[in-house]
């Protein structure tokens, strides 16, 4: 079966829990401390679809401000990205429209994700008014709006099949 | 339709010309119109008494008349009045005329001038079946009066109607005027180009103004034949008009779209700097090849052997290196296009080196560019290792290294890149992640990289070997051969000498060495006397007649063994007995010799008894030998 390579990018404020998602994604692990890293860290993984392969590479880029001016240029070429918010820092939802303008500005036809991440840390009713109040229903390119968590891995393989199956059938 | 008071005072105005002009001719043809002008007769000529009376007689006289002669002869009166009448109405028709014309007039003008204003419609339709047929019967008679009238109403009216209705106009135009251009440009081509030429330019203009779009459709298919056309035709005049604006345009282009300028001119680029390389390094190859020294002229050699440069030898005797891994990289999204391992080494993660380096590429092309410094990140070095970026506009090359690479190999790699730019570059700028979107020519360009790699110098090694081999071999066999030569030649030689001596009777006996050594002829051995030595000098000269001789041949007295004596003196004998004709037998005793036998004649006696007495220790020999008679 045929595979494709598709560049992704990570992007979110600092904090947000970027690294932790792609650890749970591609090492099935998480570690409680912030694993900081410098401007940006490569994974790749290779994801089994109904409809072909596709072989994700993750570009998590480092949400501190220091990185900000470079960010533009890491996220050069991807097909789609995952901009990730922390549910219990209100800042960081706030940062998501950003987030995404700038990502389309590069990739106008890139695919994106909205993951709320540390959904763990509330109530699943609390969780899902939320969702339905912040769906970017406006905004084409953004796929879908999901509730994550890292640390008890909920939807997080949800958010990078449902990029991944899109993908596939773009390409 | 709306006509307003000037309209309608000159709409009358030409009805009325109009009508002096054709109602003469309708008279007749119309009955309605003639019945009421006929009324109108009747009423004026009740207003004329004396006109009247005349036709109250007429017809008063007329109807007696006819009373009178229709009993008589109906036919001939009938003809009669016939006759008369139709003289009476032409003649009536004729005065009336002038008189109806001269009446109606101001009538009739008025009369119109109401009629238009209150039902021009009608009037119109009324008219309108027989304008045609009387303007076409007026203008037969007097074509040049109806040109006069109708050429001012005509020209008026088409304006009018233009404004009015154009659209209508233009479709009733159109096909007539094409006709009309068509008929006219088949008559007199020059007076239409001449006619039309000044407009032109203007239409043009104006067209552009008013549809930019359809303009550019119109014009676009024939640019770029007329732009090729041209630049065959007058080249120069091209280069002079484009010159000096293409710097212009490349900086736009370069600003507006970066990375295909690069694409474009990378293959060029790459080559003309090649081209510069090259010409340096031989500039460096004739520096070096004028610095003799001996490890310079050992070097020369091997260049000559091996086929390539001083300057390669001199880089390759310092650098050694070996290619691990070649990655085609998609620059903007850092995915792999192609890559070649090294099969037998460790596997390199290609997704995260390329990534990697992207990423790395971009954070120093970033920081670089806020600098003001647009440059590119070109080698990264760890240890003894190298990573060699090689950038072209939409992707790059990444060479992972061992060693020191050659000038050669970097060479072949920017040329390896700018083939597969120049061939593929399409496909790469739509790279979107799909191997089969890019053709496995590029494979093989990197493939052939690798490969080419090796075995550029590979077949040069046993041809350098194979050279130095022969050369060795010639050195050592080409002495050996010569020696070898000498050798036989000597040793043909020497027993040749050998054998002379043998030869010699009173030598013969003496153990007697012949060697040949540096072209001279050495004799070593020992005889008994001075004597026998020159002797053996003497033969040996006449065997080898041009060598140096170096007789070392000793001349002893050794004192005499009556065993060895007794011993050489059996041999002696012997030797003597194969002589035919000889039969002899000796004794000795004491140093005396007694022979006796038979010889073929006294000299051979005499021989024998001198033979005998050379023998060391024979001091005397009693001969007594018997010469048989002959038979």
């Amino acid at each position: 079966m045929e595979t494709i390579t598709q560049k992704i990018c990570l992007v979110g404020d600092y904090g947000v829990g970027k690294t932790s998602l792609i650890r749970r994604f591609v090492e099935r692990q998480f570690r409680d401390e912030y694993l900081s890293n410098v401007g940006v860290k490569i994974s790749r993984k290779t994801l089994e679809l109904a409809q072909g392969n596709v072989r994700m590479l993750i570009w998590d880029l480092e949400g501190s401000t220091k990185f900000q001016a470079i960010v533009p240029t890491y996220l050069q070429g991807a097909m789609g990205a995952i901009v990730v918010a922390d549910l219990s820092r209100r800042e960081t939802l706030e940062g998501l429209t950003d987030h995404i303008q700038r990502f389309l500005s590069i990739n106008p036809q890139g695919l994106i994700i909205v993951s709320l991440n540390k959904s763990d840390l509330f109530d699943p009713l609390e969780v899902a008014e939320l969702l339905n109040r912040i769906g970017f229903k406006d905004q084409q390119q953004v796929l879908a709006t999901y509730a994550t968590s890292a640390k008890t891995g909920q939807d997080v393989d949800l958010i990078f099949e449902t990029l991944a199956l899109q993908l596939i059938e773009l390409a | 339709m709306k006509i307003d008071r000037q309209e309608q005072n000159d709409l009358v105005n030409t009805l009325t010309q109009l009508q002096q002009l054709l109602v003469p001719a309708e008279v007749f043809k119309f009955e309605k119109e003639l019945k009421v002008l006929q009324e109108k007769i009747a009423r004026i000529e009740q207003k004329l008494d004396n006109r009247k009376e005349w036709l109250a007689n007429m017809e008063s006289l007329m109807a007696s008349m006819v009373k009178n002669q229709v009993a008589i002869e109906l036919s001939g009166i009938r003809k009669a009045i016939e006759s008369i009448v139709e003289e009476e109405i032409e003649l009536k028709n004729q005065q009336w005329q002038k008189e109806i014309r001269k009446a109606m007039a101001p009538v009739v003008s008025a009369a119109i001038q109401k009629n238009v204003g209150e039902d021009p419609g009608e009037i119109a339709r009324s008219l309108a079946l027989e304008i045609a047929g009387a303007m076409e019967a007026r203008t037969r008679q007097n074509k040049e009066e109806m040109e006069g009238v109708i050429i001012p109403i005509v020209r008026r009216a088409i304006a009018e109607y233009i404004k009015e209705s154009p659209v209508e106009i233009a479709q009733a135009i159109g096909p007539v005027i094409a006709k009309a251009v068509q008929e006219q440009n088949r008559l007199d081509k020059d007076a239409m180009v001449k006619a039309m030429s000044p407009l032109i330019a203007r239409m043009i203009q104006n067209k552009i103004v008013q549809d930019k779009k359809s303009m550019i459709a119109a014009f676009a298919p024939v640019i770029s034949p007329a732009i090729t056309q041209q630049i065959k035709a007058a080249p120069e005049e091209v280069a002079n008009a484009i010159a000096p604006e293409i710097a212009t345009a490349v900086k736009k282009q370069i600003k507006l779209e970066r990375t295909a300028m690069i694409d474009a001119l990378y293959p060029i680029i790459g080559n003309t700097i090649g081209k510069y390389i090259a010409e340096t390094i031989r500039d460096i190859n004739r520096k070096i090849e004028t610095a003799l020294t001996l490890k310079g002229i050992k070097r020369k050699i091997r260049a000559k052997l091996q086929g390539v440069s001083e300057a390669e030898l001199m880089l390759a005797e310092e650098m050694s290196f070996s290619t691990r891994a070649i990655f085609l990289i998609h620059k903007a999204s850092g995915i792999v296009i192609s890559e070649v391992q090294q099969p037998d080494g460790p596997r390199l993660e290609s997704d995260l080196v390329a990534g990697m380096l992207t990423a790395i590429r971009s954070f120093v092309g970033e920081y670089f560019a806020q600098s003001g410094k647009d440059s590119e990140i070109d080698k990264i070095d760890y240890g003894n290792d190298k990573i060699i970026l090689e950038v072209a506009g939409s992707c790059y090359l990444a060479v992972v290294i061992e060693g020191e690479p050659s000038k050669q190999f970097i060479g072949k790699m920017r040329q390896t890149l700018s083939e597969i730019l120049l061939n593929y570059s399409q496909s790469i700028e739509e790279f979107r992640g799909k191997p089969e979107t890019i053709p496995q020519e590029i494979h093989q360009e990197l493939q052939e990289l690798v490969i080419g790699n090796e075995s550029k110098i590979a077949p040069q090694q046993p041809r350098t070997l194979l050279a130095i081999s022969l050369a060795l071999a010639a050195l050592i066999a080409l002495p050996w051969g010569i020696h070898q030569y000498r050798n036989v030649r000597s040793r043909r030689l020497a027993a040749a000498v050998t054998e002379a001596l043998a030869a010699a009777p009173s030598l013969s006996v003496y153990r007697l060495h012949v060697e040949e050594s540096r072209g001279k002829l050495k004799l070593t051995g020992r005889v008994p006397s001075e004597d026998l030595r020159r002797q053996a000098e003497a033969i040996a000269r006449a065997a080898a007649p041009t060598r140096e001789l170096e007789n070392q041949i000793f001349a002893v007295e050794v004192p005499p063994d009556p065993k060895q004596t007794a011993a050489e003196l059996h041999r002696v004998t012997i030797m003597l007995n194969q002589i035919d004709g000889i039969a002899i037998t000796t004794d000795y005793v004491d140093g005396q010799v007694t022979v006796t036998g038979e010889v073929v004649n006294r000299t051979e006696a005499q021989k024998i008894a001198q033979a005998l007495q050379q023998i060391p220790g024979v001091k005397s020999a009693i001969v007594d030998l018997s010469i048989p008679p002959k038979r």
